[in-house]
């Protein structure tokens, strides 16, 4: 009942301050990017493992979320509308750069090298999770093909249920599910390769 | 030896939703060194990946958004405390920049065309034919009763006062003659006896 209570409130204090917003009060938008810039930083930067793009692209969603919120219909959680520009964006944005950089052609040969630079080797596990530091982790997650990425993200680093996954990424359960799996496969391949090219 | 990949497949293939499937990857999984590997693995970068530290949070992102905001984010009030009379003013200034703009295209869209059109010598000429004709068809109509009556001998002394001032002024360009018949006649007024 407490916890009913609490999501009640939550919701009702989102409501009014949406209105503000839709009002154009410019300090209840503070609010909400007080509110929200943390975790809207945090999605960039896992998705980037790099500051400055996280920074640039969280700027970019705030730009986004001013600028639809008046067409903000409520149909979903803030959070989680939120949560879709920023997604939303940082695909976008790794795409504009990977088409900035490279072509795909040589973004698939990269991700090839990268993920086959030693054949697998018997090895104890323990010394191969030792050698998983968090950055490499959080740099391999970066490296991920956009379409896996950020479903691993919200999944495995966000925490965030299946069902939230899929209407924040508005794809259906089945394919969540599919790109969670597939591209966990694909982390586990390159740390895997990351390990025992270190450990040979 | 190829490695042996049917846990790993069983995953890709959401095999933890069938229960005997999922049983049985699981015993493949106890007894293959490879899966029971990956098994290892997988449970391993989970942990990881669900422990990784929060970033270091920039100490100005509050302010690099709201910075990175339009400007009428910055200040959305602005409009309003300019008030009602720049409001009203911008709403009729409006219309009548679009309508002196509209004016001014088309004023240029007319002169251009003119300047084009009337540009050959073939059309000056044209253009300077049909305005003298313009001139004469404007003159007032004279009725029969307004004319004089001009006598033979009124006539013949009028000739030959021209062929004496003919006679006299041989080289002289005539005003008349780039005149057509018409106007030769219509200017006769100074050669007429008072």
């Amino acid at each position: 009942m407490e916890q009913f209570n609490e999501s009640k409130k939550i919701e009702d204090s989102e409501s009014n301050m949406l209105e503000e917003i839709q009002r154009g009060d410019q300090r209840a938008f503070a609010r909400l990017v007080a509110a929200h810039e943390k975790s809207v930083y945090r999605i960039c930067y896992r998705f980037f493992a790099d500051e400055n793009e996280a920074s640039d692209a969280a700027q970019e969603v705030f730009v986004k979320v001013f600028r639809a919120i008046a067409k903000f219909e409520g149909r979903s959680s803030l959070k989680t509308w939120i949560y879709r520009i920023a997604a939303n964006t940082c695909i976008s944005l790794a795409d504009k750069k990977k088409r900035d950089k490279e072509g795909l052609l040589q973004t698939m040969l990269n991700w090839w090298a990268d993920s086959h630079q030693a054949s697998p080797e018997e090895t104890l596990v323990e010394r191969e999770i030792q050698q998983l530091n968090q950055q490499i982790v959080s740099e391999k997650v970066a490296r991920l093909p956009e379409t896996y990425r950020m479903p691993v993200i919200l999944k495995d680093i966000e925490g965030l249920p299946l069902e939230k996954i899929a209407e924040i990424l508005e794809i259906p359960l089945g394919t969540v599910k599919s790109r969670i799996n597939r591209g966990r496969r694909l982390l586990q391949e390159s740390l895997q390769a990351y390990v025992y090219g270190r450990t040979e | 030896m190829k490695k042996c990949c049917r846990y790993l497949d069983a995953l890709d293939q959401n095999a933890q939703e069938d229960s005997s499937l999922w049983q049985d990857i699981l015993m493949h999984a106890s007894r293959c060194p490879d899966c029971s590997l990956d098994m290892q693995f997988r449970g391993a970068m989970l942990e990881k990946l669900a422990e990784l530290p929060e970033p270091a949070y920039p100490r100005s992102l509050n302010q690099l958004i709201i910075e990175a905001l339009p400007d009428n984010a910055a200040n959305p009030k602005d409009e309003e405390d300019s008030g009602v009379f720049s409001s009203w003013f911008d709403r009729i200034l409006l219309p009548v920049e679009v309508m002196v703009s509209a004016a001014c295209l088309l004023m240029f869209v007319f002169l251009m065309h003119t300047a084009f059109t009337s540009h050959s010598p073939g059309d000056q000429l044209l253009h300077r034919h049909r305005s003298v004709n313009l001139k004469v068809s404007a003159l007032p109509a004279i009725e029969n009763n307004d004319l004089e009556k001009v006598s033979g001998a009124e006539v013949k002394d009028f000739l030959a006062r021209l062929e004496e001032f003919k006679r006299l002024h041989p080289d002289k360009p005539s005003e008349s003659q780039n005149l057509t018949p018409a106007i030769e006649l219509a200017n006769d007024t100074p050669w007429r006896q008072p």
